[in-house]
């Protein structure tokens, strides 16, 4: 029970936020307090975002920086890439079982130029140490051969994707260092600048609101409106 | 109607994203300049602009057949974020340039009346992001991607509605009503993209599809398709999620509504179709259960219940507001088919309700400049004082109502056969029914316009002249009620390539 | 000659001389039109020899079968043609730029759709017969007639999108537009959902009980000329319609005569004697609906023979209350009366239409009703013949007699007017001729049927019938006036269901409790609490201060969409294990 609940520690918290920010939302009058609910509700998003991003053992995604590729911006990106779809593989044999098979096929449907059988087997030969960091970092023992599948088949990709000297570092690097997922901490980067925009225009229709209702109660600025119709006849 | 591109090359190459750019690059600079005029030339540059890129991108694909895709900044899909253009959204891009360009002319006037001359300029400039967004949505072909332009063009809606404050300090009510609403939808939206991106770990939504086919049995691929299907619904004003459109719609300036009405909602049903038939497998069990199940039925009874609604209703622009809802049931039970038949007939509705609330909404605001009216005994004898504005009017309540050799009648006769297609008559009976509720609540106002003798005023009222930068767009549109009700190859043509494009995922040219 | 005219409808030059007659500023050219297009139709009817369908049009990938010739559409175009002719010579005296052409334009999408060999054909002429006869009601320029023919407009448009409805449904059963071949009738059931609502927008031009009202009410309130073209087409149109493609539906019967009886009662207490005319028209229709119900050749000749002579008569009615209300100004019963001594020939002809009516021996109605009620009893069905029976003596007496009494003889009203123009005398009397000249010889008549016919109307027992009939209402008449038994003459509206009707038009849901409403404060209090208590609640539910359309704060509409998200995760749970 108690491994339950720490294994999806995250995921019970992103429920319970997201349930104390919609009741927030429809239980209180207040404007204010709906949307402070309703900031609760996005932020529960922000997080179920970032705990897909969370490796188990991995480290931010920021690469040391070799000496001997000081030149080569195009090889940086190689290496972003894969190191980010590294973490991601990772991360999704571990959620899903059988998400390796399809990043599996995607590699292969990339990979059938002829052009690549030599890094092909390069990567190969790398991808058995991607497995063995990424199986020991992953607690679930029964996943083990799969993060191996999928870690190999994802830097197989990026091999064929950059096709070129550059790509070998990449492997390399990430074969010595396990990255967390950045790109969900980016979309949610994205995400809190929207919430924070709404929260700001919410924020400022309340001030408004306050303004010409003199309340910003619910049920009172509905009264008003309401008196305002009877008076007017229309009701 | 265009076989192939006609820009030069520099620019027709890069047309996808310029779409976007342009809008958004004129947003910033109306914004940081104080004078309405200029931000109305720029906001009717970025619309035209809009117009021109999307028909060029509309020639590319009938010279090339195949979609127009374009990665942002050189980076690849599926790595990078890809703008992707087939049958389906180019017609939503197409209206979007025509409905932004219409509703624009009518803008100059009627903005200087409702807006004060100093938030002029913001206001195009928040009309521009919010164009952007919308365009934004219609043209990208990445999950995420699809939800930041939703709500970039939501935020600006928001303020774009408070702004009827002026008038009626209910809009403040009702844009914040939206805002929780609209913010609430949009959340569920990007949940379910979460889920999507947890199963399959990409946010192309070509690369989604691919992967999604083997995942059905997926219970992640389930909540994913739920949240994201109530989400956009909520966007898309389907009943009973539409509680904040009546009204937004009604105390919104009269440019915002007309603007809204034709587009907004339209977006939303968009990626709804994006995402069920493109993206999602539309021959998984999930999915057929929750469009026969949920979507149909809600179809349904927004199409009688908010008709019925409409019937009792005193403002003029909320039985608008309340007949788009319904109207929005027409759309979704078109969906609800999820034939290729269902499909293209709801989107011709989407194009064809364009039409006639544009000239329903436009004509309202013409009234309410020369009168300031909007509630029904207002109306009195407007059809002896403004013949010309009321005759355009009627012309937009009979396709409403769907009187043959209107553009309304179209929609609904292709409706009807999707549904008799799938031996759905109950359903058939519904779409008659709720037509002649409609037919009550347009006979409403019509009765009120012609018959009713107009009150007396002891001393006369002052009356204004409508000028013509609103009767150009208003004939143009009801007279686009007619032709196309009469000539229907051109919106029918772009309708079913939409649905082929989606069901079938080709290019539908 | 009349090689090059073959296979071209009737309906065509008509409806070309109503378009024709909008551009023409010189009135008198318009009613040169108004009276020889009829004539063109004429020939081209009788130029085509046999029956069969002639002028197809291809169009669109669809055929447009616009002139089928046949033993029944021929009877209907004949009649169509009397009337369109007799109307231009009513109308030739008036001035007015908006009734002429439309009068065209309406006859000849009357004939237009009575030639109509298919469903689209027959619903382009239907929905043109409604928006031209429009302008007939529009044309009297009075408030009140705008309303009523906006009303009559929408229920118009309303019954030709359920004929479409219905034509696309059984287009997609069968894979045709066909609208039953040549001579075919009783094409269609009422058992398939196409069917039913053809039956239905059929029913609504036939007037069905609770269905009728736009009858009485826009009829009324169309100028002199108008009624008299709108009491010609609409409605045997629909009669037409009805017995092609629902002849021997066993409905009918009972339809038929409840149609011809409750009308009776309204005609007797209302005092605008065109809506009496009104009220008399939908009880004629019954007699033709409850003989299509029956079916056989006989019946089915029955209603063709009224059809015929009722247009006549009817329009023979209308023209002399036409007539009434040129010179006085007024149709109400309660301002005429002694008009005999200023308008000596409009009264003659008015007591031959309503001879006619009443089916009194040699006059027209006797030879047709005769043929109905025979059918009827034939068939056993004795309890809708004993509501015709009486419905005959109701004729009688709110037609027959109380027409010509209330508005030529009863007290005076001291009008002194000149007889009618020489123009409407000359139409009046060539259909009080016909009125004669068909009850008397009246093989001409059954002649023209669509089936041979071995009748003998004037046996001993048809002719005493009757006469015992009329004389016993005659009577009745005379003994309630007497003892001023017989409902007076008062300046009232009289509530039909119409007013329901235009409640209908005010919001659905008002109608429907309106209705109970009604029936409450005649019968019981207690139904009338009910309607009320049912009203508001819808009023409750949908008004804008009601629970479905009350802006409602956003917190509940979170719930709903939760809510929602709820019912979507469920069904998708579901429909995916």
């Amino acid at each position: 029970m108690v491994e339950l609940i720490s294994e999806r520690f995250n995921y019970i918290i992103v429920i319970a936020l997201m349930m104390i920010g919609l009741y927030g939302v429809v239980s209180s009058a207040n404007l204010v307090k709906r949307l402070v609910g309703l900031s609760i509700f996005q932020t529960s998003v922000f997080l179920l975002y970032i705990t897909m991003g969370k490796v188990f053992g991995g480290v931010p995604p920021i690469l040391p920086y070799p000496a001997e590729h000081g030149d080569g911006h195009g090889s940086d990106a190689g290496h972003g890439t894969a190191a980010a779809h590294a973490g991601e593989g990772a991360h999704h044999s571990v959620e899903a079982a059988h998400d390796g098979d399809h990043i599996q096929s995607d590699a292969q449907t990339h990979g059938a130029t002829p052009g690549a059988t030599q890094s092909d087997a390069h990567a190969g030969a790398q991808g058995a140490d991607v497995a063995h960091g990424a199986s020991q970092a992953a607690s679930h023992g029964d996943l083990r051969e799969r993060v191996g599948e999928a870690v190999h088949s994802l830097a197989e990709q990026a091999a064929h994707h950059d096709a070129g000297p550059a790509a070998y570092d990449g492997v390399h690097h990430t074969a010595e260092i396990i990255y967390s997922n950045p790109l969900p901490h980016v979309l949610i980067l994205t995400a809190i600048v929207v919430g924070v925009a709404t929260l700001a225009v919410g924020l400022a229709l309340v001030v408004r609101i306050r303004e010409s209702y003199g309340t910003i109660e619910d049920s009172a600025i509905a009264r008003a409106d309401y008196s305002d119709e009877i008076e007017r006849g229309t009701a | 109607m265009i076989e192939a591109s006609f820009l030069p090359a520099a620019l027709s190459d890069h047309a996808p994203v310029l779409l976007v750019l342009v809008p958004m690059v004129l947003a910033a600079i109306v914004a940081a300049q104080p004078s309405g005029r200029f931000g109305w030339l720029a906001a009717l540059i970025g619309v035209v602009s809009t117009l021109i890129l999307a028909l060029d991108i509309y020639g590319q694909m009938q010279a090339s057949g195949a979609p127009v895709a374009y990665a942002i900044g050189g980076w690849q899909p599926p790595y990078g974020i890809e703008f992707r253009i087939d049958g389906l959204n180019i017609a939503l891009l197409l209206l979007l340039g025509v409905m932004g360009t219409l509703a624009l002319i009518f803008a100059l006037p009627s903005v200087a009346d409702e807006i004060a001359k100093s938030k002029q300029s913001l206001f195009y400039a928040a009309f521009l992001i919010c164009f952007t967004g919308l365009v934004g949505v219609s043209t990208t072909g990445d999950a995420f991607n699809l939800f930041v332009f939703l709500e970039i063009s939501s935020i600006p809606t928001y303020a774009l509605i408070a702004m009827g404050a002026q008038k009626d300090r209910r809009a403040l009510t009702a844009s914040f009503n939206y805002l929780v609403l609209g913010t609430i939808g949009a959340t569920f939206f990007v949940i379910g993209v979460g889920f999507l991106y947890m199963s399959t770990g990409t946010l192309n939504m070509a690369d989604i599809a691919r992967l999604l086919v083997e995942q059905n049995d997926n219970r992640v691929v389930q909540v994913a398709f739920g949240f994201i299907l109530v989400g956009l619904a909520l966007k898309a004003a389907l009943f009973p999620l539409h509680m904040w459109l009546p009204n937004g719609y009604a105390y919104a300036p009269n440019f915002v509504t007309t603007f809204l009405a034709s587009t907004a909602t339209k977006v939303a049903f968009y990626a709804l179709i994006r995402f069920t038939f493109d993206i999602f497998d539309p021959t998984a069990s999930f999915v057929t259960g929750l469009l026969t199940w949920v979507i149909t039925p809600l179809a349904v009874m927004a199409m009688v219940i908010s008709s019925a609604q409409a019937i009792f209703q005193v403002n003029v622009r909320r039985i608008l507001a309340y007949s788009s809802v319904a109207q929005v049931g027409y759309m979704m039970l078109g969906f609800g088919i999820a034939s290729l038949a269902g499909v293209s007939a709801g989107m011709l509705h989407l194009l064809n309700h364009a039409l006639m609330k544009g000239a329903l909404f436009v004509a309202l605001g013409a009234f309410s400049y020369a009168y300031g009216v909007r509630r029904i005994d207002d109306f009195k004898g407007l059809g002896q004082l403004m013949p010309g504005v009321s005759a355009a009017f009627t012309i937009g309540g009979l396709s409403l109502i769907g009187v043959p050799f209107t553009v309304g009648f179209v929609s609904k006769f292709y409706l009807v056969s999707a549904a008799l297609e799938r031996g759905w008559w109950w359903a058939v009976a519904l779409i008659v029914f709720s037509s002649v509720l409609a037919v009550f609540y347009v006979y409403r106002i019509l009765i009120n316009i012609w018959v009713n003798p107009a009150p007396v005023h002891e001393p006369a009222i002052k009356v204004r002249r409508v000028p013509m930068m609103i009767l150009i767009p208003l004939w143009i549109l009801a007279l686009a009620n007619l032709v196309f009700g009469v000539q229907t190859d051109l919106l029918v043509g772009l309708a079913q390539d939409a649905a082929r494009a989606a069901l079938d995922g080709g290019m539908g040219l | 000659m009349s090689d090059l005219f073959m296979g071209i409808s009737p309906a065509i030059p008509v409806v070309l001389a109503g378009l024709l007659a909008v551009i023409l500023p010189w009135h008198y050219a318009r009613k040169v039109l108004m009276v020889l297009s009829p004539l063109a139709a004429l020939f081209l009817l009788l130029i085509t020899p046999q029956s069969g369908v002639y002028g197809v049009v291809e169009m669109a990938g669809l055929s447009f079968e616009t002139y089928r010739l046949d033993n029944i559409s021929r009877v209907w175009g004949l009649v169509f043609i009397i009337a369109a002719f007799l109307n231009g010579i009513y109308a030739w005296h008036e001035k007015d730029r908006m009734s002429d052409p439309s009068g065209l334009i309406y006859a000849g999408a009357g004939l237009g759709a009575v030639f109509a060999g298919d469903l689209l054909t027959l619903f382009f002429f239907w929905e043109l017969t409604a928006i031209s006869s429009i302008f007939l009601i529009f044309a009297s320029r009075k408030g009140e007639a705008y309303r009523a023919g906006l009303r009559y407009l929408a229920i118009s448009v309303l019954s030709g999108v359920l004929l479409l409805g219905g034509a696309v449904m059984l287009y997609n059963t069968t894979g045709s537009w066909a609208f039953g071949g040549v001579g075919d009738v009783g094409v269609f059931s009422i058992d398939t959902p196409g069917g039913m609502l053809l039956f239905l927008a059929f029913g609504i031009k036939c007037a069905f009980p609770l269905l009728h009202n736009w009858l009485q009410d826009a009829y009324p309130k169309a100028t002199a000329t108008g009624a008299v073209v709108l009491s010609a087409f609409t409605t045997k149109l629909a009669i037409y319609a009805l017995a092609r493609g629902f002849a021997g539906t066993e409905i009918l019967i009972w339809i038929g005569a409840i149609m011809t009886a409750f009308p009776v009662f309204f005609a007797v207490v209302e005092n605008d004697l065109r809506k009496v005319l009104a009220y008399s028209l939908n009880n004629q229709l019954g007699f033709m609906v409850c003989a299509i119900g029956v079916g056989s050749e006989l019946a089915l000749n029955g209603a063709a023979a009224h059809a015929f002579v009722h247009i006549i008569y009817k329009g023979l009615l209308f023209m002399t209350m036409g007539a009434v209300l040129m010179r006085v100004g007024t149709t109400k019963a309660s301002h005429l009366g002694g008009l005999y001594k200023s308008m000596p020939l409009t009264t003659v002809f008015c007591m031959i239409g309503g001879a006619a009516i009443s089916a009194f021996p040699l006059f027209s109605g006797f030879v047709a009703k005769a043929l109905t009620l025979s059918a009827v009893l034939h068939e056993h069905h004795y309890i809708p013949w004993l509501i015709l029976v009486f419905a005959s003596a109701g004729v009688l007496e709110h037609s027959g007699i109380k027409i010509p009494y209330c508005a030529f003889f009863g007290h005076d009203g001291g009008h002194k007017v000149k007889e009618a123009p020489f123009n409407m005398l000359l139409a009046m009397g060539l259909a009080s001729f016909l009125c004669l000249y068909l009850g008397i010889n009246y093989g001409a008549l059954y002649n023209l049927l669509p089936y041979a016919v071995e009748y003998q109307p004037y046996t001993y027992d048809h002719v005493v019938g009757q006469m015992q009939l009329l004389l016993a209402a005659l009577f009745a008449f005379t003994f309630l006036m007497r003892f001023k038994l017989y409902p007076a003459e008062k300046d009232i509206t009289i509530l039909d269901t119409d007013w329901i009707y235009r409640k209908v038009l005010d919001g659905a849901a008002r109608w429907s409790c309106a209705m109970l409403d009604r029936l409450g404060g005649a019968m019981d209090q207690g139904w009338a609490g009910l309607g009320r208590t049912i009203r508001k609640g819808l009023f409750n539910l949908f008004s804008p201060a009601g629970s479905f359309a009350r802006d409602v704060p956003s917190g509940i509409m979170a719930v709903w969409s939760t809510l929602l998200l709820a019912v979507v995760l469920i069904v998708a749970y579901i429909y995916a294990s």
